[in-house]
């Protein structure tokens, strides 16, 4: 009966070798992305799916910047770079167009529908009946140091309406120009070339991911080996997702390895024989095989998560033989047979409550957990019946003599549970377990926070912060996503809440946004904008205007037939940039989406209220979205483990009696409740992964206590020998995971570490069912489960914590240096001095004059261009900035950017720590030199070349600031000496 | 830079104006082989700061090539205009460049410029109303924008002072704010412009 049993299985299990061998004949893939494993429930599905658009075209982007001490060769390996990615097909690079200027090109595109095109600032005016002042305005521009305008666009465009709307356009890439056909900045005396696309394909696919790197890898390479100077920057998801996969893999081999290696000497060093090795070997790879057989029938395919999962398998699978072969060290073990029915009951017990666990998990909506769930516990299910069916058959074994030494320590430490000798110490354990426990509830707190569970690689992240540095992108990876019936709904829309969204940016809440509105302003705006035009702006004032130009009087009246600009015809943008038309995703099932892309947000709650009412708008916080289901499963991991021993329960009050039974789950629960506290105790807060491992931890410890309760006393110390051995196998699997660089990896290698500890240690109280012995101790560990079901289920919803706002006298003096503006009089000194200044920004030059007065009131500061006119007022008192610009001073000049460089350079050493103090900046000052430096890199230095040392206000001053890119050369006199 | 053209328009201007009641100071005609030459002192009285401006340098006008308007005090900044545009120079490191056939309305001053040059002071009386009257002391213009509100007109009010050339120039701005020039030690030639000087207005090209 049992042959025939046995010889069914090995059938069964040669039936799924050879389905595996034709699955990897087929080939095998796994997924690598979290994505695969979020769960797939609450929303709206259709929000889901223009989500899933949304995040795959944010996820397929790339950045590359090509750098260069010589412009030429920058520019130069930047075209041949992009021409060998694009060539591959792998990739769509938007920046290719060298040959066409981009600025060109799209003003060619909106020239035709120029009469209903306004910036707001014009359409503002306009509105309120001051065409007047829009007129005045344009010719301020025309005469302006800047002079941009020519003969022929002067007749088409006499308000400048075109360039003041191409100007005011948001561009995603503030510090980035065009120079010369390229998309370029110069920093540190490096050129740098911006490449940027997508990838084809998707960018979580391990396929995908590797071809993508290597192919860029490939192009690096060949650059580098013509100019050797040559530096390249690589952001996009893609890579990350690489890098990940990269680690994971290799982790997943070396823990493999490490695990296998450990279990097979430590069966070597305590059978000291082969054959038990071999058997447990066997029951592994049984289980491995049969787990992995049926997932993929089952999945189709599997995540690279639950493969992880499933090699930890290894560590509760072999518990199963090594509790039948340890039987051989009894001084009569008997048959094969015989020993198996001694233990019979114990493993299936054990067996069972395992997969109860196991399947428990099967309970939440997360498509990964279902794959490691059905993986384990079928994994497991085969190793049983492995061990059950096979082993007697294939054991021989002679009681071994060298038990006695590896029985006795086992026998030390039941005596520790059992002699009453030991009772004081066994109650100063569980008092200090109490307190501890205690301790660590009281410093409990929970982090769902999903950007502290990722480990990005390092190197990638230096890169990043690197080309967020250069080309000034703060995009901070909240949008917001419109969905409607048409393109012209979508727009209006957007419009609406573009009206909520710049306050925002005024109070800065919000660094700034970029909408598809506002590039391509609906039907009905370009209506309304015609006729401000028309009425406001052309009937009266275009004759004074030309009068005004000196333009001859050729009239040119506007066409009324002209265009609108519509979206309806997407081959009509292609000549526009990427930022602009990336903004538009593709129609699904004839749903236009689009994003509105947002920067720097600080708080996702305040700009979320923007989209209120808007219908079809919604703010998405990828992050924010899956750090809150990370904390709502984190709670529901907790009702999973209750819900997994409620269901244990009636097999063990079946087996032992309501007693006994529950008592038999008290080593485990005691597990379950000290692990989180020694964790908090040790300053790690409490995560989803910490409470997936607790499910598991609960459910091994099941497995001892069983082995324990079921033992007798003359076997007790084979079995506790047997636990003990389990305990090291499953260290050896998931202790292994603790050293994980994959942060949730790693807190859940922790969490299972010491709960499997705690479980093995008090494992030994499950023998005893004596009530007296019971009672007391039950009651108390109920109390503190209690406490601590309380504190994780009820820990609050995942609330982002507030960053702190900067004041609003406060200045970015390089990427993430602030400083904050002191008041004037701190200044502590009466100047009055005329000032040179000559600016350069890349290869652009201007200079200007600068007239400071200040004294303990004020500092007020004139600052003239060349031809004597004046640029602006400042004037600055501690109370506020009154800044006075004229109409054709750039708006990125803010008068906060200009004080900020004056205090560094003039103020007091001690002031200006104080106001760098909260950045991470160091400040090195003497009388000829300032500077500031991060890692010890300098990122702004100032030398003196002063008359009189102790005043920095006489005499010439060179600055540069290597953050940003400027350098400035300041001479400075006494006004009228 | 409407400041300096516009001056040194009226400048010349009134050199070649005939105020035939004053014989003995009647402002010498400039020829086209004439070079002009001269210091300025420039007072500028800015709302906000206290007390004004001071900056002092020399001048060199030379018809049909340009003009060179040099500061020396408190810095060494030049500006050269020509028919080709305006250059302007930091301690001699070019710092701006504007070609006239930018801006549209160069040309037409620097036509205004020409016209008067030649004895044409209709194109200044197209842009200003210009009174006139003479005293001991020389003859004093006045000159009021038509335009007051153009941005590319930058004053509200012109006054020239002069006997031979122009001595004293006050332009008050519209915020209030005023310039005002002294010129000294003119002297006019024949001979060429210096090396220098040549260098200084050939150097205006794109």
């Amino acid at each position: 009966m049992n042959r025939l049993a046995a010889l069914l299985w090995l059938i069964l299990v040669l039936v799924a070798i050879s389905y595996l061998s034709l699955r990897v004949h087929e080939g095998l893939n796994f997924r690598t992305d979290l994505m695969a494993l979020l769960p797939h429930e609450e929303q709206d599905r259709s929000f889901k799916q223009a989500d899933d658009i949304a995040t795959k075209n944010l996820s397929s982007r790339v950045i590359f910047l090509i750098g260069d001490k010589d412009k030429t060769t920058a520019r130069k390996a930047a075209v041949a770079f992009s021409d060998q990615l694009t060539n591959s097909g792998l990739f769509k690079i938007t920046t290719d167009s060298f040959n066409k200027d981009p600025f060109k090109r799209i003003g060619t595109y909106y020239y035709p529908y120029r009469l209903g095109l306004l910036s707001d600032r014009d359409r503002a005016l306009l509105q309120s009946n001051q065409g007047q002042t829009l007129a005045k305005q344009a010719l301020a521009q025309i005469y302006g140091v800047v002079g941009f305008a020519n003969e022929k666009l002067l007749h088409a465009d006499p308000f400048l309406l075109m360039p003041r709307f191409l100007e005011d356009l948001p561009t995603p890439l503030s510090r980035v120009t065009l120079d010369d056909g390229m998309l370029s900045l110069t920093a540190e005396g490096m050129t740098w070339i911006l490449v940027a696309g997508q990838i084809e394909g998707e960018p979580y696919d391990l396929d995908t991911q590797k071809k993508v790197s290597a192919l860029y890898d490939h192009a690096v390479q060949s650059q580098h080996t013509l100019y050797p100077d040559l530096e390249t920057l690589h952001l996009g998801a893609v890579f990350f997702a690489t890098a990940g996969a990269q680690e994971a893999m290799g982790e997943t081999s070396i823990i493999g390895v490490l695990s296998t290696f450990g279990t097979i000497l430590l069966v070597l060093l305590v059978f000291r024989a082969l054959r038990p090795l071999f058997l447990s070997l066997l029951v592994i790879l049984v289980g491995v095989v049969s787990a992995l057989a049926v997932s993929l029938l089952i999945f189709g395919e599997l995540h690279v998560g639950a493969l992880l999962f499933g090699i930890s398998l290894i560590g509760v699978s072999v518990d199963y033989s090594l509790q039948y072969c340890s039987e051989v060290f009894l001084p009569h073990p008997g048959t094969p047979y015989q020993r198996l029915k001694r233990v019979f009951i114990g493993i299936t017990l054990g067996a069972t409550t395992t997969i109860i666990g196991y399947l428990t998990l099967c309970l939440a909506p997360f498509p990964g957990l279902h794959q490691i769930a059905a993986f384990s516990a079928v994994g497991l299910l085969a190793s049983w019946i492995t061990v059950v069916l096979w082993l007697p058959l294939l054991d021989q074994k002679e009681p071994r003599s060298h038990g006695q030494s590896l029985l006795e320590p086992m026998q030390k430490v039941l005596t520790f549970w059992e002699a009453s000798t030991y009772r004081t110490q066994r109650i100063a354990l569980f008092v200090v377990s109490i307190l501890v426990a205690a301790l660590g509830f009281w410093s409990f707190h929970t982090d769902d926070n999903v950007r502290h569970m990722q480990s990005l690689t390092a190197s990638l992240v230096i890169e990043q912060e690197k080309i967020q540095q250069l080309t000034g992108t703060t995009t901070s990876g909240q949008f917001f996503l419109v969905q409607a019936a048409d393109h012209e709904t979508a727009l209006q829309n957007e419009e609406t809440l573009i009206e909520r969204l710049r306050p925002l940016v005024s109070s800065g809440e919000l660094g700034g946004f970029q909408a598809p509105a506002q590039y391509f302003p609906s039907l009905k705006r370009q209506q309304e904008n015609r006729l401000l035009q028309q009425n406001n702006l052309y009937k009266p004032f275009l004759t004074q205007q030309r009068h005004q130009l000196h333009l001859t009087a050729a009239t040119v009246s506007p066409p009324y037939e002209s265009p609108f600009l519509n979206l309806k015809d997407k081959s009509t943008l292609s000549p526009l940039p990427a930022f602009m038309t990336s903004l538009l995703l593709d129609t699904q099932d004839g749903t236009v989406y689009h994003m509105v892309m947002l920067d720097a947000v600080i708080h996702p709650e305040v700009i979320a209220q923007a989209a209120k009412d808007i219908k079809g708008i919604r703010f998405v916080d990828p992050a924010y979205d899956f750090s809150n289901l990370l904390a709502k499963y984190r709670n529901r991991s907790m009702v999973l483990l209750a819900l997994s021993a409620l269901f244990m329960i009636p097999l063990l009050i079946a087996r032992y009696g309501i007693h006994k039974g529950l008592w038999v789950m008290a080593p485990p629960l005691f597990a379950v409740i000290l692990t989180p506290a020694l964790r908090s105790l040790v300053g790690s807060s409490f995560t989803f992964f910490d409470a997936m491992a607790l499910v598991l931890v609960f459910s091994i410890g099941v497995d001892y206590a069983v082995f324990c309760a079921e033992t007798s006393e003359e076997r007790k110390q084979v079995t506790l020998l047997a636990v003990t051995m389990a305990a090291c196998t499953a260290l050896l699997s998931f202790g292994l995971l603790a050293l994980s660089k994959v942060t949730a990896v790693h807190t859940f290698g922790a969490t299972m570490t010491i709960g499997i500890l705690l479980s093995y240690l008090f494992s030994p109280l499950a023998r005893f069912s004596s009530q007296e012995h019971a009672k007391p101790i039950l009651k108390s560990l109920f109390a503190v489960l209690c406490l601590f079901l309380l504190c994780s289920c009820i820990s609050p919803p995942f609330n982002e914590p507030a960053q702190n706002r900067a004041a609003t006298a406060s200045v970015a003096v390089a990427p993430n240096v602030n400083l904050t503006l002191p008041n004037p009089a701190t200044l502590n000194q009466s100047v009055e001095v005329t000032q040179l200044i000559t600016a350069h920004y890349g290869d652009k030059v201007f200079a200007f004059e600068a007239h400071i007065s200040a004294n303990s009131d004020h500092f007020l500061l004139i600052a003239l261009d060349m031809m004597g006119r004046k640029l602006f007022t400042l004037h600055w008192t501690k109370d506020q900035i009154l800044y006075d610009p004229a109409p054709w001073v750039p708006s990125q000049l803010q008068p906060e950017n200009i004080l900020g460089d004056i205090v560094l350079l003039y103020w007091p050493e001690k002031i200006v720590r104080q106001s760098l103090a909260p950045s991470t900046v160091t400040f090195v000052g003497n009388s000829h030199h300032r500077t500031l430096f991060i890692d010890h890199k300098s990122i702004w230095q100032a030398s003196y070349h002063l008359k009189n040392k102790s005043n920095p206000w006489i005499g010439d001053i060179q600055y540069s600031n290597q953050a940003w890119g400027y350098d400035f050369k300041v001479q400075s006199k006494e006004t009228n000496p | 830079m409407i400041r300096l053209l516009l001056s040194f328009g009226l400048f010349l201007l009134l050199a070649t104006a005939a105020l035939a009641d004053t014989k003995d100071m009647a402002p010498i005609l400039l020829k086209p082989s004439d070079v002009l030459r001269g210091h300025f002192t420039e007072e500028r009285h800015l709302k906000g700061l206290s007390a004004p401006l001071i900056s002092a340098g020399h001048f060199v006008v030379a018809p049909q090539q340009g003009l060179i308007w040099a500061l020396d005090k408190p810095f060494q900044t030049t500006t050269v205009m020509t028919p080709q545009g305006l250059v302007q120079l930091i301690n001699n490191d070019q710092v701006t460049y504007l070609p006239s056939q930018k801006m549209p309305f160069m040309r037409h001053l620097y036509d205004t410029l020409g016209g008067s040059l030649t004895g044409d002071w209709q194109a200044l009386t197209a842009d200003f109303t210009m009174t006139q009257k003479t005293d001991t002391l020389g003859w004093q213009v006045t000159l009021i924008p038509r335009t007051p509100d153009n941005p590319a007109m930058p004053f509200s009010l012109i006054t020239i002072r002069g006997r031979s050339f122009v001595d004293h120039v006050v332009m008050t701005k519209p915020d209030g704010d005023t310039d005002v020039i002294d010129f000294s030690h003119e002297t006019l030639t024949t001979a060429a412009p210096t090396t220098a000087e040549s260098r200084l207005l050939s150097s205006v090209h794109p």
